[in-house]
């Protein structure tokens, strides 16, 4: 089933026929996501009736109103990196904004940049550095859009000094009725991007919550966002070649230290430590699985060290000093991380050594993420059993003890999750420490087994906090109606103002959260 | 081979998109920041490694069929290998073999390769050339030169000159200066003239496996029998495809140069002297086919086995072994050279867009891949893009001509001559 | 004459054809009604009718329109207030929250008539967690209370600039009053609350949603979500979508040590390009610029005798900025800020002292006051007139001399005194952006200075946003200027505000809704 009659011909009209496909040789493209494939099943199916390309904001404005008026449902997406902006119904089309790739600005006395949805966090910050600027990027990679992450996730890289989920400002916001609302500054005399909030309630608070709502509420064309101090090399500094490249920052102001506790626990008080001292632009426990992966060109070179890897690299904490105004401050924060690590029974990890070797472009990889895809290697995929989910530092070591490795090792028995005995997580933490978040990863092959375990035990997570009363991972689309009745109703709420917004619920309809509970 | 052993790469494929870009680290500029002119020039997923992949894997699950716009998707690709280097970063996998793969099945299903190929594959089928050309004219281009016909006797070294470089009369001058400065040097080098062949490359690139498989082993077979140590070429299409797929087809009994190795050896071992100083800014150009194309390919048949591992374990080739540092040598080399670099260099060098059979079927897309780079030279401050292979030094050079840009396309071989 | 007529409404039949007397008599008779159900619901002690509370409530500091309520409503606890709101909805009652203080922006006055809900008593500070750096109070917490309750855990608030003694920590952190130190990615300072929604469902955001604190097994620090960024809806909604009850907010390390300086210049743009620069450094906590005029209000002993002596020797603009100690290694701490603080002075062509010296008081002065309300029977602004009417908003520090100048300018057509005018330059975020502010004195009660201010407020502001003043307070006419160029924002607050609030009980009028 394609789009209704007549809808096709009036995208062309409005975008020219060349900025329309619906041929399944292009649609296919969009079709697959192999977390959508092992839920469902089957493949093919989900193809979107058509992929449109808009160039700009009145482009979209029109597509919106066009879905609207001819009824069918619409996916904005950014660099289509995850399952909710798989088409799950046949009448849906996909906004690629791949036409829409300007850098519209850099304000770099007031450290903010404008970018449209197709500019990726590389691109960004490529041309943030040439002006001493920086910007947090994400654990899913540089490769991604800003636009799309700042309104999904955001998580990892320097958040512990940068904060996370605060670095939108102004924006442009095609509301699924197909207004053109301005979030912040846009909405001043000047149309200004230099900041995100208004007068009155803040509706960039409908943007996004701890994660975002995957398309379901319109699309933002034009986002200006935060960009912060960087005191390095105008070019990102990487030597080497494919798939060996190391990256060499100054190190009088960029150190990184991976300090090893002798348990998990005092791993933990370090955070809290070094987020009382207002030290440090990164702090990161790092598990085995993902500093091996960074490290492997081959899933045959992680395999062969893998063993022995996962008994020496335990309660590995990455500590990354910036010295933001001078060396004096790498020197005097080295020292105050000294003391918190003679305290808590820490060792350093030697410069020079093999774990070193291994660990070392997790420098890198903070600044700029360009090694997490490699945890696909390990098994072909991967996830979070749980994550996404913010409160304290202790919060999220509790969470990750509690229920989260319960379900994982229940999941390595049946021999479905790559083997992990460590019980370390990517666990962050954000704004010096105030809050944080955890992500306990698993590996699991494209088995369809493997799928429903992975999938179950994600659900599980959501029943077990509820249950328990602590936080909750990201409840994905149906999930809200696991957390949501715990939780102060909250699905509901989303769900009205969705309504308000979106009548005829075109923007990607289950989400944020689907109008129906699942069944069964 | 067929689709069916890239199962597990298509199925496994989690659209990380790695594939659209340069390595995230190598980055430098929000401009030239993307690997793929296939997806520069569409826009669709469906031009990148990662949309191949999904209509690949469409295509093996009978979900969509083989039609004339799934053959027009697959072959509006340069087939750079710029995706297989960022792919192999991050994944396993091997987009380039796949994408080749795809090309093989167009054809098998009668929808390839276009209209836009059959000149060129008629012809060499015919004439041994692509360019439409008799065969007896093939070693014209050496006529006024004392060299040793090996078809008639025996030399160490073979210059394959290659059709292009042996008929095109604007860029026989290439072959000439080359073979003339091995000549200099002393090297025993000869050619095979008139039964010289087409080295099959652009059969292969349009899917015709068979065809290649045919001309390669001929080539093969006559290159073992004159005995040769070292067969030596300046075109970069015809070492890609020497070095990366021949050793598949057969047993090869010598080795493959490409010329900017050969002169830079010739450098280092002083046998190559310059006595004349050019002071120009150059930047240069790092042909797909001579860089990241022409690591030999793993001829690994096995399974995936438990966790996505390889079993027999397999080789990966990641772009990084390529010729990039000879051609530079010799630019360095030369007094008063400047060599000015490119953003996008080595392994994530930019294609110049006639690559793949783009350039005979999708000749816009060919010149808008082109002046991207073209601008991208610009921008170093260089007088001149160098590069050594016809096909981008045609297509760039076109693209310099049809933008008016104030460079000058130069073939290495050029600057050398001019120095010495 | 007859009680104040509740809001729109809770008109009783206001239309019939009936005489005006009978009227006048079925209203007061629902008045009555109205006041004997929420008693009932409150306790008679709770809810209060007394003409002199109503007026003394219908005025406040600014120079907004009188707003009278019909009863001031001070709900016990949770449950009561929760019963009142569904009440409310029940008769249509239009409800004004407000919490402790002093209201100098006519947010807290009530528009469309109804109640007013004082959380002036809900003043417990319910706990401090130390490790996780929060503290969750109620409305009714003031900054000198919470202070005092903090520093004993060590630990010190984001404190506004010399607040009023009786601000409430809560509305000011829910307003996004600016705070005194830039360093900190902290715009919204707060990780979660406890809503009573305009139905009267208790709401709570972030990880708080998992239960009531007795309940919830999380550490409620998470600020997100569930489902929507509440807390930054909430941000300025004016209790327009509800009525917070508690708030966990972040808390900072107290410093044990801290250096103050002090930089003196006659142009503005110097100390801004100083600003941004030290600020790009990440240096330092507190740092803002004063004019001469609000640095001599602060630090007059006596006036007017001192304000007018400081205001001749004090240079236009001083930067103060304030470096401090942690618990570990706190002198090295200062010491290498310290070091690249003068370092970049340096660059600037300036020089930063550890006092004024035209007014060596200002160190101790403000070496205690950072963290302090200001405890003068006066508050600082009003002391030259009796009051003063404030001008602020957001802007990039870059565009600071600008308004200046065009404040300046406006002053002279108003017929202000322009040397009287108080400067504040507050950078937020690293120097981002600055929150700007304009403090314009007048005297209450001269009417015509009132008129005349009241002139001035509103041309001056209007200048400031045509210039590219970002209001992000929809505070009197600034809501109705603020909403008049975003129709779609508006109508999209309307359109929330619509699905949380049908009956548009809570605040209505505000934000121009």
């Amino acid at each position: 089933m394609g789009l209704p009659q007549g809808a096709y011909q009036a995208l062309a009209d409005a975008l020219g026929a060349e900025n329309i496909c619906d041929d399944p040789a292009v649609t296919s493209g969009y079709s697959y996501m192999w977390l959508i494939y092992s839920t469902h099943a089957q493949s093919g199916r989900y193809r979107p009736a058509a992929v449109v390309l808009p160039r700009s904001t009145q482009d979209v404005q029109t597509i919106i109103k066009i879905a609207n008026r001819y009824k069918f449902n619409y996916i904005p997406v950014g660099t289509n990196l995850l399952p909710p902006t798989i088409p799950a119904r046949a009448d849906t089309i996909i906004i690629d904004p791949k036409r829409m790739d300007s850098i519209v600005e850099i304000d770099t006395q007031n450290m903010y940049a404008v970018v449209e949805p197709y500019v990726t966090y590389a691109q960004l910050q490529a041309e943030a550095m040439k002006h001493g600027l920086t910007i947090t990027i994400a654990e899913a990679g540089a490769q991604v859009s800003v636009v799309a992450n700042n309104m999904f996730q955001g998580m990892g890289g320097t958040g512990h000094k940068f904060g996370y989920n605060r670095g939108v400002l102004g924006c442009d916001w095609v509301l699924p009725n197909g207004d053109l609302l301005h979030i912040g500054s846009r909405g001043n005399a000047g149309a200004d991007w230099f900041w995100g909030d208004c007068a009155g309630m803040n509706l960039k608070g409908l943007l996004r919550a701890d994660s975002g709502h995957c398309g379901g509420m319109g699309m933002v064309t034009r986002m200006s966002v935060k960009l912060f101090p960087y005191p390095g090399p105008q070019t990102f500094p990487v030597k080497g070649a494919n798939p060996n490249f190391e990256v060499n920052f100054p190190k009088d102001r960029f150190m990184l230290n991976l300090i090893k506790f002798p348990d998990r626990k005092k791993l933990i008080e370090a955070i809290y430590e070094v987020g009382h001292a207002e030290i440090a632009a990164a702090v990161h426990e790092e598990p085995a699985t993902m500093v091996l992966s960074g490290a492997s060109p081959s899933v045959e070179y992680f395999w062969e060290k893998y063993p022995d890897f996962m008994k020496q690299w335990r309660n590995v904490l990455s500590v990354t000093l910036i010295g933001f105004s001078s060396a004096r401050q790498v020197a005097y924060e080295k020292k105050v991380l000294d003391a918190i690590v003679a305290e808590l029974g820490g060792t350093y990890i030697e410069e020079g050594s093999e774990l070193w070797s291994i660990g070392q472009d997790n420098i890198g990889e903070q600044i700029r993420t360009g090694l997490s895809n490699r945890l696909f290697r390990i098994a072909g995929d991967f996830f979070v059993i749980g994550g996404f989910g913010f409160d304290s530092i202790d919060q999220s070591y509790k969470m990750s003890e509690d229920y989260m490795w319960p379900l994982i090792e229940q999941g390595q028995k049946k021999g479905h999750f790559v083997p992990d005995d460590t019980h370390n997580d990517w666990l962050n933490s954000y704004q010096l420490g105030h809050y944080s978040e955890t992500e306990p990863l698993i590996y699991f092959e494209h088995d369809l087994e493997a799928g429903a375990s992975f999938i179950n035990s994600y659900a599980q997570t959501v029943v077990e906090a509820v249950k328990r009363r602590m936080c909750t991972t990201w409840p994905l689309g149906p999930m809200n109606y696991i957390s949501g009745p715990t939780m102060c109703n909250y699905h509901e709420l989303v769900l009205k103002i969705k309504k308000a917004v979106d009548p005829r619920l075109t923007s990607n309809p289950d989400y944020p959260v689907p109008q129906e509970p699942p069944k069964g | 081979m067929s689709l069916e052993k890239y199962r597990w790469d298509l199925v496994n494929c989690e659209r990380c998109s790695m594939c659209k870009w340069v390595h995230p680290w190598s980055i430098k500029s929000k401009e030239r920041a993307r690997i793929c002119p296939s997806m520069q020039k569409y826009k669709y997923d469906a031009y990148s490694a990662q949309g191949r992949f999904d209509l690949a894997r469409a295509l093996l699950e009978g979900e969509v069929e083989m039609t004339d716009k799934a053959a027009e998707v697959i072959y509006a690709c340069t087939l750079c290998g710029g995706c297989d280097v960022t792919c192999k970063f991050t994944r396993d996998m091997e987009p380039i073999e796949i994408l080749q793969e795809l090309r093989a099945l167009a054809v098998a299903k009668g929808k390839g390769p276009l209209p836009g190929h059959m000149p060129a594959v008629d012809s060499i089928r015919q004439n041994n050339n692509p360019w439409l050309q008799p065969r007896s004219r093939r070693g014209h281009w050496a006529r006024k030169m004392k060299v040793k016909d090996l078809s008639k006797e025996k030399a160490e070294v073979l210059y394959f000159a290659g059709c292009t470089y042996s008929y095109n009369a604007n860029m026989q001058e290439v072959a000439r200066s080359t073979l003339g400065i091995l000549l200099n040097a002393g090297i025993d080098v000869g050619i095979l003239g008139a039964n010289e062949a087409c080295c099959a490359s652009p059969v292969l690139k349009v899917g015709m496996v068979d065809m290649f498989r045919e001309h390669a082993a001929k080539n093969i077979e006559l290159f073992n029998s004159l005995g040769v140590k070292t067969v030596v070429t300046s075109c970069a299409g015809c070492y890609g495809v020497l070095r990366s797929q021949y050793p598949g087809v057969g047993k090869m009994n010598f080795e493959v140069k490409h010329s900017s190795e050969y002169l830079a050896e010739l450098i280092q071992e002083g046998k190559l002297k310059f006595t004349k100083e050019i002071p120009m800014k150059v930047t240069w150009h790092d042909p797909c086919h001579l860089g990241r194309g022409s690591e030999p390919q793993d001829l690994w048949e096995g399974v995936r086995v438990k966790w996505g591992l390889s079993e027999p374990p397999r080789e990966r080739n990641y772009g990084a072994q390529g010729v990039f540092d000879a051609p530079r040598n010799v630019l360095k080399a030369i007094p008063g050279i400047e060599l000015m670099e490119m953003e996008r260099i080595r392994e994530f060098s930019w294609c110049c867009g006639a690559g793949g059979g783009v350039r005979s079927a999708f000749p816009e897309f060919a010149l808008e891949t082109a002046r991207e780079r073209i601008e991208e030279a610009e921008s170093t401050g260089a007088e001149a893009l160098v590069t050594s292979c016809p096909w981008c030094e045609s297509n760039l050079g076109d693209s310099i001509n049809a933008i008016g840009s104030p460079l000058q396309m130069l073939s290495l071989v050029d600057l050398v001559n001019r120095a010495l | 004459m007859a009680d104040t007529v509740l809001a729109k409404v809770d008109y009783l039949k206001p239309l019939e054809d009936k005489p005006y007397d009978q009227v006048v008599s079925e209203r007061q008779q629902y008045f009555a009604l109205l006041k004997a159900r929420l008693e009932e619901i409150l306790g008679p002690e709770h809810v209060c009718t007394d003409p002199a509370a109503l007026d003394a409530l219908s005025r406040d500091k600014s120079l907004e329109e009188a707003g009278r309520p019909s009863f001031i409503l001070r709900p016990e606890n949770l449950e009561k207030l929760c019963a009142l709101v569904k009440y409310a909805n029940e008769v249509s009652l239009p409800l004004t929250p407000m919490s402790s203080g002093t209201h100098t922006c006519g947010n807290a006055l009530v528009s469309m008539g109804g109640a007013a809900v004082d959380m002036s008593g809900w003043q417990q500070i319910q706990k401090i967690d130390h490790r996780n750096r929060s503290v969750r109070l109620q409305p009714g917490v003031t900054y000198g209370q919470l202070q005092e309750a903090l520093a004993k855990e060590n630990l010190r608030a984001l404190f506004p600039l010399l607040p009023r003694k009786d601000q409430s920590v809560l509305t000011s952190n829910l307003e996004a009053q600016p705070k005194l130190i830039p360093e900190f990615n902290y715009s919204e300072p707060f990780y979660t609350m406890e809503i009573v929604m305009p139905l009267g469902d208790i709401f709570r955001t972030g990880t708080a949603a998992l239960g009531p604190p007795e309940l919830n097994q999380s550490d409620m620090v998470g600020p997100w979500g569930p489902g929507f960024d509440w807390n930054r809806l909430y941000t300025r909604s004016q209790g327009t979508l509800g009525i917070i009850t508690w708030m966990n907010m972040m808390a900072e390390p107290l410093p044990c040590r801290q250096k103050l300086f002090f930089t003196a210049s006659e142009n503005l743009e110097t100390l801004v390009d100083f600003t941004y620069r030290i600020q790009r450094k990440w240096l330092g906590y507190e740092c803002f610029i004063l004019n001469r005029t609000a640095l001599a209000l602060m630090l007059a002993q006596r006036m007017p005798e001192d304000y007018e002596r400081l205001k001749k020797r004090l240079p236009a603009y001083v930067q103060i900025f304030c470096i401090g100690g942690l618990r570990r290694l706190p002198d090295e701490r200062i010491a290498w800020q310290e070091a690249d603080f003068l370092e970049t002075a340096r660059e600037c062509g300036l020089a930063p002292q550890p006092t004024l010296s035209q007014a060596p008081r200002a160190a101790a002065f403000f070496e205690q006051n950072l963290l302090r309300c200001w405890d003068g029977e006066v508050y600082w602004k009003d002391r030259l007139k009796g009051a003063s009417s404030d001008i602020f908003f957001i802007t990039t520090m870059n565009r600071a001399s600008q308004f200046v100048d065009a404040m300046q300018k406006e002053t002279i057509k108003g017929s202000a005194p322009t040397n009287d005018m108080g400067i504040y330059l507050q950078p937020i975020e690293n120097g981002r952006v600055c929150h700007l502010e304009f403090m314009l004195p007048y005297d209450p009660a001269a009417r015509d200075d009132c008129t005349g201010m009241r002139k001035l407020h509103c041309s001056a502001s209007r200048r400031m946003k045509d210039l590219g003043a970002l209001f992000t307070r929809a505070y009197g006419p600034w809501a109705e200027m603020t909403a008049s160029s975003s129709a779609v924002q508006f109508q999209t607050a309307k359109m929330v505000k619509d699905v949380l609030d049908p009956k548009n009980i809570m605040n209505p009028g505000k934000l121009g809704l």
